[in-house]
């Protein structure tokens, strides 16, 4: 990571987020609270005051809580470092990184062609369906990261055309392009990807999944 | 007292639920809750993949049952003071 990188970062602060410390505070505070009520005068369990108390922390803090984590980990887990700490994209996250690599993945990273979360933006779908989605396969993906996958990984189906054109569609220079002209309705309706054949190839290295 | 050694006054409408036992289920419940707690503090100071789901499953499916049980004895509660 270059110095003004780094300096970017140490400004946006790297440590918890806001979001992240309330949840950390009212958790302890409901943990103190809970252990108070239980353990040290386990009678204010039946007491008004002890019943009171626990049902604002069983009915308010607890699922605010659990809804605030929510928030945080589908946001935070939308993060390039989130997704290298699977090891199996070390590769792939390494080759994004790389300044000196002229992969696809790494040109939109390199030149911040996609501001932020770059895994995520080109792995899914347009709308909030697609943000759905990709957290269901997310799952999966975690799911067989721990039980057993097969190699090389690979994308389930032919690479979504509507994800590139979210962010190329309006500009010209891409318009204007022949390739793209003439096969705008293929390119439009999704019939032909934007990646592979004979259009844009070399997203990612080959053998990234071996570099673990 | 009754067979179970329950205080009569909280055996009503054929419910044998007593102080004891309601006590018993709010501790389990708050244990529950605590533990669901935890898991959700070892997200925040430890992103990863397995912690993150292991909050959001585990812990909400623990949250849940706390939140469940202790609207047991709620109800239960009412009823012995037939609110309901």
């Amino acid at each position: 990571m270059n110095p003004f990188e780094q300096s970017v970062n140490a400004a946006n602060g790297s440590g918890l987020s806001l979001v992240g410390w309330i949840v950390l505070i009212l958790s302890f505070i409901c943990i103190f609270l809970i252990i108070r009520i239980i353990v040290q005068d386990p009678k204010k369990v039946t007491k008004p005051f002890g019943k009171w108390l626990l049902l604002l922390i069983f009915f308010v803090l607890s699922p605010m809580i659990y809804l605030l984590n929510f928030t945080v980990a589908v946001e935070d887990s939308k993060t390039v470092e989130f997704c290298n700490s699977c090891h199996i994209m070390n590769g792939y996250v390494n080759d994004v990184e790389d300044p000196d690599s002229e992969y696809l993945a790494s040109m939109h990273y390199q030149y911040r062609w996609i501001a932020g979360d770059q895994c995520f933006t080109c792995h899914s779908d347009y709308g909030l369906f697609g943000n759905a989605k990709a957290k269901m396969t997310g799952i999966k993906h975690v799911w067989a990261y721990y039980t057993g996958y097969k190699t090389p990984i690979e994308l389930y189906d032919t690479y979504n055309s509507h994800i590139c054109l979210r962010c190329h569609a309006p500009v010209i220079s891409f318009q204007e392009i022949e390739e793209h002209e003439e096969n705008a309705s293929e390119i439009i309706s999704n019939e032909m990807s934007c990646l592979g054949m004979d259009c844009h190839i070399r997203t990612h290295p080959d053998e990234a999944w071996r570099e673990q | 007292m009754n067979s179970r050694n329950l205080p009569v006054s909280h055996v009503e409408g054929g419910w044998t639920i007593g102080i004891g036992w309601s006590r018993k289920v709010v501790i389990l419940a708050s244990v529950l809750n605590i533990l669901a707690l935890l898991f959700i503090i070892l997200s925040i100071l430890n992103f990863t993949p397995f912690t993150l789901l292991a909050s959001v499953s585990i812990g909400g499916a623990l949250m849940g049952t706390a939140i469940f049980l202790y609207i047991i004895v709620v109800f239960s509660d009412l009823r012995r003071r037939n609110v309901l």
